[in-house]
């Protein structure tokens, strides 16, 4: 209880300072979001998140067509703040491609999508302690951690995702509570 | 028997409309009022508010694979909205949610916040439930008489103990004998294994502590086939419905026995509007229901009458079942109906990651984890000073999957993929809960104004957790933490997402049993003080809680209500 108080009180008098300069950030994440942005950008989803979960020796985020799973979550699971982060985000990342390479996301290579995905990643950094925490809870998360979670529950449940990254047993018949792993042990997908 | 056109429609309707038995609710309670009513030979109306759901052929989700859900079973926004109450169980998804009923469709009003998590189809929450099965003990049965809260119940353990046996001998309990006396043994089929961390975590504690054990959940999960039905899968779908029949439900188990009679007749869509007393027997004749999709009313006549519509669709029948005699309710001389609602307090306790078992994993999704019984208040050497009653602790042990690993660090790309398809790290969930003491001033009544689509008032709920609660609570979580200290666990972070009542789904005590009918509505066996041939054995007949999930004893306390219902009907006691 005295953590939460505790908590509490720093969100409120951060909150009173700064409340004036981030009016138009208050604006920016409760606006009504602009999803039919999201149609009309699904490559450029696509390839990032192939960025976030590229394809190796197995399927990566494109053949799981994760976008199309993003793009639905964003639309009807995703609050309101999130949608907005999202969307905005994306505009952002078409800005600074444009800006520094001259060309959108999904013309650059892929080291240089790497590049790009990396720079929201350091712009974004908003996990950790309590800051991180109360950060996340009032302004939502970044554009990076939006992009990177719903990338992986969108591929992690896809055919592709489950099965062949994954170790996917719809019907186990049997709890067996202690295995030995083996070599290359993969993670169950579902639990 | 005379001319039959002699008989005016009216008669005619009326033997057509009459029972031996009415069960109202076809829930745990329900489907086991029915089970045993028909089983004993009575012609049985089984009257369900909501749609039929037939086991196996309804499941619709039952097979689907998580890519065939459009959002992956996260819960939409629009449900959120629309459905505020039901999207605060823990169980909601789009696997399930069809089992839950919409806010929009059944409104209530919360003078006083109240989650009333609700399942209006054939089989009830039965579909849905933690499967979970302690027995309650003498420690249990006599809490109230020797600290005072609530009223006496008016049986001890040695009255119902045949009856658990009864229940779970068709049933099926996976569990581990233990020989506590504050947690008597069910019958048991064998347990449902503990995997490496949780072995490791049972022989830790018993090694730090003298007073508590680490025990296997009890659940109607089937680790072997039973009567027909399971065993279980392991794929821990349980809430779509399990076409494997690898758990206990009223559709999967109970009201199929029923069916094999004879002599049952399945009514759905019937929302019992009002039980109907007859002045001159002084017992009621039957009940008057509003179909859901017409909105027709219909009346129904039999010699005995079962409630079982959960405890707050029970206490508000029996408050707009009014007449001359009972202007305050149904069978209500003493005020009590609606009052003493109780649920148990939880999502309190601590999770702590382990070093160990590196190279250890499991196959199976196992759908319970492991029990801490009670410990606290048992006798002298464990009295708080700061609480009375208890609370038990659930735990369990994973190694955690993608959905964790992928926020425990910033990475993407190739690595990250690497990370999301190596098992993390063992962790421990534990959580515990407790018990609520009954308290009068928590209770349901009608909304003065308010009625739903058919016309009826709405049940208004006003609840809130008092001193003893809370008091409980920082034990709770302390001893979490500390039990997870003591074991060696890293990583240690203490919970508490303080629910409003109702969260844990175990609504109970609005028509409570007791000895004196100045008190209670109930007598001994579930029989209304006031109205003898009215049997109540749902959860709110409980007098007390415990802090034990309470399905079975609704089930063991309503075979042991139907035996004597009907010995007392053989009798022409009714």
């Amino acid at each position: 209880m005295n953590r939460r108080k505790a908590i509490l009180s720093i969100f409120l008098l951060g909150g009173g300072a700064t409340a004036v300069f981030t009016g138009y950030k208050w604006y920016g994440i409760h606006k009504k979001p602009d999803l039919s942005f999201l149609d009309a950008h699904q490559a450029l989803v696509a390839d990032l998140a192939e960025t976030i979960i590229p394809a190796t020796d197995t399927p990566g985020a494109k053949q799981a067509m994760v976008h199309l799973t993003v793009i639905s979550m964003i639309k009807e699971v995703a609050d309101r703040k999130t949608k907005n982060i999202f969307i905005d985000g994306l505009k952002d990342v078409e800005h600074y491609s444009n800006s520094h390479f001259s060309n959108s996301f999904s013309e650059l290579t892929a080291t240089q999508q790497i590049e790009v995905v990396g720079h929201f990643r350091d712009e974004g950094k908003n996990y950790s302690g309590t800051i991180g925490k109360i950060k996340n809870k009032f302004a939502g998360k970044s554009f990076f951690h939006i992009l990177k979670e719903y990338s992986t529950i969108a591929f992690c449940t896809s055919k592709n995702g489950a099965t062949k990254t994954l170790a996917y047993d719809f019907i186990p018949g049997k709890f067996e509570p202690c295995l030995q792993m083996t070599p290359g042990q993969k993670s169950w997908a579902t639990k | 028997m005379g001319d039959p056109k002699q008989v005016n429609i009216n008669n005619k309707a009326v033997a057509g409309n009459t029972y031996d038995a009415i069960v109202v609710g076809s829930g745990i309670s329900g489907g086991w009022a029915a089970k045993e009513l028909c089983e004993k030979g009575l012609k049985t109306l089984l009257l369900e508010r909501g749609r039929n759901v037939e086991h196996i052929k309804d499941y619709s989700t039952a097979n689907m694979h998580p890519w065939e859900f459009d959002n992956r079973l996260e819960v939409s926004e629009k449900d959120k909205l629309e459905n505020p109450v039901q999207t605060k169980s823990f169980a909601y998804n789009d696997g399930c949610k069809h089992f839950f009923v919409s806010d929009q469709d059944h409104p209530y009003t919360q003078s006083k916040p109240f989650n009333w998590i609700r399942g209006y189809q054939v089989g009830g929450r039965s579909l849905l439930w933690g499967r979970q099965t302690y027995r309650l003990s003498d420690l249990d049965f006599e809490a109230n008489a020797k600290d005072g809260h609530g009223a006496d119940w008016p049986i001890r353990y040695k009255d119902i103990e045949q009856w658990y046996s009864y229940v779970e001998t068709f049933a099926g309990i996976s569990g581990q004998a233990e020989g506590l006396a504050h947690l008597p043994d069910s019958v048991f089929l064998p347990p449902i294994e503990m995997n490496c961390l949780e072995k490791q975590f049972a022989k830790d504690i018993k090694a730090h502590y003298k007073d508590r054990i680490v025990t296997n959940g009890r659940v109607t999960n089937l680790s072997r086939g039973w009567n027909g039905r399971g065993p279980c899968q392991y794929r821990n779908l349980c809430s779509r419905g399990c076409p494997f029949g690898g758990y206990f439900s009223s559709n999967a188990a109970t009201i199929p026995m029923a069916v094999t009679t004879g002599n049952l007749t399945l009514r759905p869509h019937a929302i019992v509007a009002e039980v109907l007393y007859d002045e001159q027997t002084n017992k009621a004749k039957g009940v008057r229901i509003i179909d859901e999709l017409t909105k027709e009313s219909t009346e129904f006549f039999a010699k005995i009458i079962f409630l079982n519509a959960s405890t707050i669709g029970t206490a508000t029948l029996l408050l707009q079942s009014t007449s001359k005699h009972f202007p305050d309710g149904f069978g209500n001389s003493s005020g009590e109906v609606g009052h003493n609602l109780m649920d148990h307090h939880s999502s309190i306790g601590a999770t702590g990651d382990s070093d160990s078992f590196n190279d250890q994993y499991y196959k199976g999704r196992k759908p319970t984890g492991v029990y801490i019984p009670r410990f606290r208040n048992l006798n002298d050497q464990t009295r708080q000073k700061d609480f009375i009653r208890g609370y038990a602790y659930q735990a369990d042990a994973k190694r955690h999957e993608w959905k964790d690993t992928m926020t425990m660090n910033d990475s993407f790309g190739a690595s990250f993929k690497e990370q999301l398809a190596k098992p993390g790290p063992w962790f421990l969930w534990l959580g515990a809960f407790g018990e609520c003491l009954p308290n009068h001033e928590n209770k349901v009544t009608l909304d003065k104004e308010k009625k739903d689509k058919w016309g009826l008032p709405l049940a208004d709920i006003s609840f809130s957790y008092g001193e003893n609660e809370k008091a409980m609570r920082k034990d709770m979580q302390a001893s979490a933490v500390e039990m997870l200290n003591a074991t060696g666990f890293k990583n240690i972070q203490p919970f508490d997402y303080d629910p409003a009542g109702g969260t844990e789904v175990h609504e109970m005590g609005t028509v409570r049993m007791g000895k004196d009918v100045k008190t209670s509505v109930l007598n001994g066996n579930n029989q209304m003080h006031d109205v003898k041939n009215v049997f109540i054995t749902d959860g709110s007949c409980m007098p007390s809680g415990g802090c034990q999930n309470p399905s079975l004893t609704y089930m063991a306390l309503t075979a042991r209500a139907c035996d004597f219902a009907v010995s007392e009907l053989k009798k022409n006691n009714l």
